[in-house]
């Protein structure tokens, strides 16, 4: 299978490269789900990326696969300088704690019979620092920074706390091993608009305090756009487009970031409601379609969308997308000026 | 159109709930109407009261839950408190019907589709098997369900997200109801089937015309799809407009807060969000004043020890309750003054109020 194309790599300089990741399932009967298809892509240390895509477009998947949740069935994660794919068991416990997750529902994600204090040192425990002040003075920095008065809820049990507190508790837990990476798989989608905001809020800030690199996965196009350096736009394993959250916006080159775009209700009643909706259902990735992925719901398909994969090329200078027949931007690669501008693309 | 009467007339319901901690006044004193083909917005945070007060409406609440007098639920002329088990069985489905907010836990696991969207169609109106089977082909057609023959043999688990919801809403229209109350849809879904099921129930309700009720937690929700829009907050209105005025001339800063915590995609990267602090009160409590108060960047003395009521700002259909509107010189006041102490009268610190 053709790889989806490299040329957004920025080289060594990156703390986190993902090349080539393949991810498959068995699905019995000798099928095989093709999750995460040959995607690349790599990190800049204090950079945030967004991996924005629809569920089942392989985003939390390889989130997962970056902390070889499982490993990959092929392709390489390099953190650090490490190849996480070859690490052995042991190596791998202890590069894990450097990067850490946080998931959608925050709830399900924490044991509810525990006390927070103890959810919280339990990665200390585990390390063994948890003996001493020195343990439980961390803790109750790292609930504080979160915004959570460790005096009042060290001793409590998650049912007397909201989704959005189960949220920074979740964040609080990640933050205790002082990891350089946090992967934040759906953060915010459990929650409520009001809610969404103080943790996307306190999300910036932990990363400007604790100096992290983030990872966020979400569906919601507007939101990753808040908080992002760099996005990554995926369908059904593949990459669609790569660019900085305001040219994507300004400039959307691949039809489908056009819907993602298009989908995002706007609080504006004089904003009319778009006519632009998706296409049907996504496509099984037990049999995704040949060629470009997106072809079967695309506004634009050709006949040469089925024939040969795009590769993804750069269109802008750091915009990069993967179609036949991208939506004119512009400022090409030849031309001089960034691509950030204000206006309205499509 | 003012001789009509409004198909939905909501006036003082209250509703209250028996707990082991105490009496918990989930809605406390909501009115409004609606007229038929209306669709109405209300929107609030979780816990709100916005889910209780449509299963007051319903009339599908828990047995632990208290109604008081003087709370009045008129759908088409009928108190629909007064209605017996029976009576409400045949009110159900045929008259007003609900869609939740989960798909999968709303639609029966272990049957298939077709049997769940004739189920309904059988009861109410007395079709065989075969008609109702073809109603339900019918219905999944327009709710938009490619191969929909192949589709009625299968079971929920079968189908996407966006997909079961389609089934639940084939359900609720089954029977042509007049209302159809949709309890947070979308919430569930991603944003791009989110705008597929919203286009969807904007289509059906012209072409069947229904009324609406539209609950969400977003204002982007319901800022395209509603004519009106109800504010709630901790079991009250606390605004309603419509929703052009709404948007243009937001007086409560309960309906600006939620606004401003949007993330909007215009806006810059690492735009900075207006998030609301803290969270609603406990209403097992004794609320005194504005319920709002404690989280809110104008609150006043008047704010803590008095309640607002809704009241008329001028402009039709335009109530909102606050002291200090958004907007007004009471409130460019309010917040001088606050900002000048750098604390509200509710001990709200503004200077803290910007980092969460």
């Amino acid at each position: 299978m053709a790889g989806t194309g490299k040329v957004h790599m920025r080289g060594t300089e990156a703390l986190v490269s993902v090349e080539d990741l393949v991810m498959e399932f068995p699905a019995g009967r000798r099928a095989v789900v093709h999750a995460v298809s040959g995607i690349s892509f790599d990190i800049l240390e204090g950079e945030t990326l967004g991996l924005v895509g629809e569920s089942g477009c392989g985003k939390s998947t390889t989130g997962r696969a970056m902390m070889q949740l499982p490993s990959p069935t092929a392709g390489s994660v390099r953190f650090d300088g490490v190849e996480m794919t070859e690490l052995s068991k042991e190596d791998l416990r202890r590069t894990r704690t450097r990067m850490q997750m946080i998931f959608q529902d925050p709830i399900s994600s924490l044991n509810p019979r525990r006390k927070v204090k103890d959810i919280v040192a339990e990665g200390l425990s585990i390390w063994h620092n948890d003996a001493g002040d020195t343990a439980v003075q961390k803790v109750n920095e790292v609930l504080d920074a979160v915004g959570l008065d460790p005096e009042v809820v060290s001793d409590r049990r998650l049912h007397q706390f909201s989704g959005g507190q189960c949220q920074r508790i979740c964040i609080a837990r990640a933050l205790v091993l002082d990891p350089k990476v946090i992967i934040c798989d759906e953060p915010v989608s459990a929650l409520d608009v009001s809610v969404q905001a103080q943790i996307l809020n306190l999300l910036e800030e932990m990363k400007e305090r604790y100096g992290l690199t983030l990872v966020f996965i979400a569906h919601d196009l507007a939101v990753v756009k808040n908080v992002s350096d760099r996005v990554v736009v995926m369908y059904l394993g593949k990459v669609c487009e790569v660019a900085g959250p305001d040219t994507l916006y300004a400039h959307p080159a691949h039809p489908y970031t056009d819907v993602l775009l298009a989908s995002i209700p706007e609080p504006d009643p004089d904003h009319p409601v778009s006519d632009r909706q998706i296409a049907g259902e996504l496509p099984s990735p037990i049999n995704p379609p040949s060629g470009c992925r997106f072809r079967t719901r695309c506004e634009k398909v050709q006949d040469l969308c089925s024939e040969e994969e795009p590769e993804l090329r750069e269109i802008a200078p750091d915009h990069f997308v993967a179609c036949h027949f991208p939506n004119e931007v512009p400022v090409s690669v030849n031309g001089n000026g960034n691509g950030n501008g204000n206006g309205n693309g499509s | 159109m003012e001789s009509e009467r409004p198909l939905l007339e909501v006036e003082n319901l209250r509703t209250y709930f028996d707990t082991p901690r105490g009496i918990l006044k989930a809605v406390d004193g909501v009115s409004f109407t609606l007229d038929k083909g209306e669709t109405i917005g209300i929107v609030g945070e979780s816990g709100s009261g916005k889910s209780v007060l449509v299963r007051s409406i319903m009339n599908i609440l828990t047995s632990n839950a208290i109604i008081p007098d003087g709370s009045e639920v008129i759908f088409d002329g009928k108190d629909t408190r007064n209605l017996s088990r029976s009576e409400a069985k045949h009110f159900w489905g045929t008259q007003m019907a609900m869609i939740f907010q989960d798909p999968m836990t709303s639609l029966n696991p272990v049957k298939k589709v077709g049997i769940q969207i004739t189920e309904s169609i059988r009861y109410h109106l007395g079709a065989s098997k075969q008609e109702a089977m073809e109603r339900a082909l019918g219905l999944m057609v327009q709710v938009g369900i490619p191969e929909p023959r192949k589709r009625l043999k299968e079971y929920p688990h079968q189908l996407s997200g966006g997909m079961r919801q389609r089934v639940t809403i084939a359900i609720a229209l089954a029977c042509n109801p007049k209302l159809l109350i949709a309890d947070e849809p979308t919430t569930a879904l991603d944003v791009t089937v989110q705008k597929q099921i919203l286009d969807l129930l904007a289509s059906l309700q012209e072409e069947l015309g229904m009324a609406m009720i539209l609950i969400t937690h977003d204002l982007g929700v319901v800022a395209g799809r509603a004519r009106r829009i109800g504010v709630m907050y901790a079991g009250k209105m606390v605004e309603t407009a419509d929703t052009t005025t709404l948007f243009h001339h937001m007086n409560h800063p309960y309906t600006e807060a939620l606004f401003k915590s949007i993330p909007r995609v215009e806006h810059q990267s690492h735009t900075r969000l207006d998030a609301i602090s803290g969270r609603p009160p406990d209403m097992v409590l004794d609320l005194v004043g504005c319920r709002f108060a404690p989280r809110c960047r104008y609150a006043q003395e008047q704010c803590i020890t008095e309640e607002p009521d809704l009241f008329d700002t001028g402009q039709t259909g335009h109530r909102q309750a606050c002291f200090y509107p958004v907007g007004s010189t009471e409130n460019a006041e309010a917040l001088a003054a606050n900002q000048a102490t750098g604390i509200t009268a509710a001990g709200l610190d503004l200077t803290a109020a910007a980092v969460s």
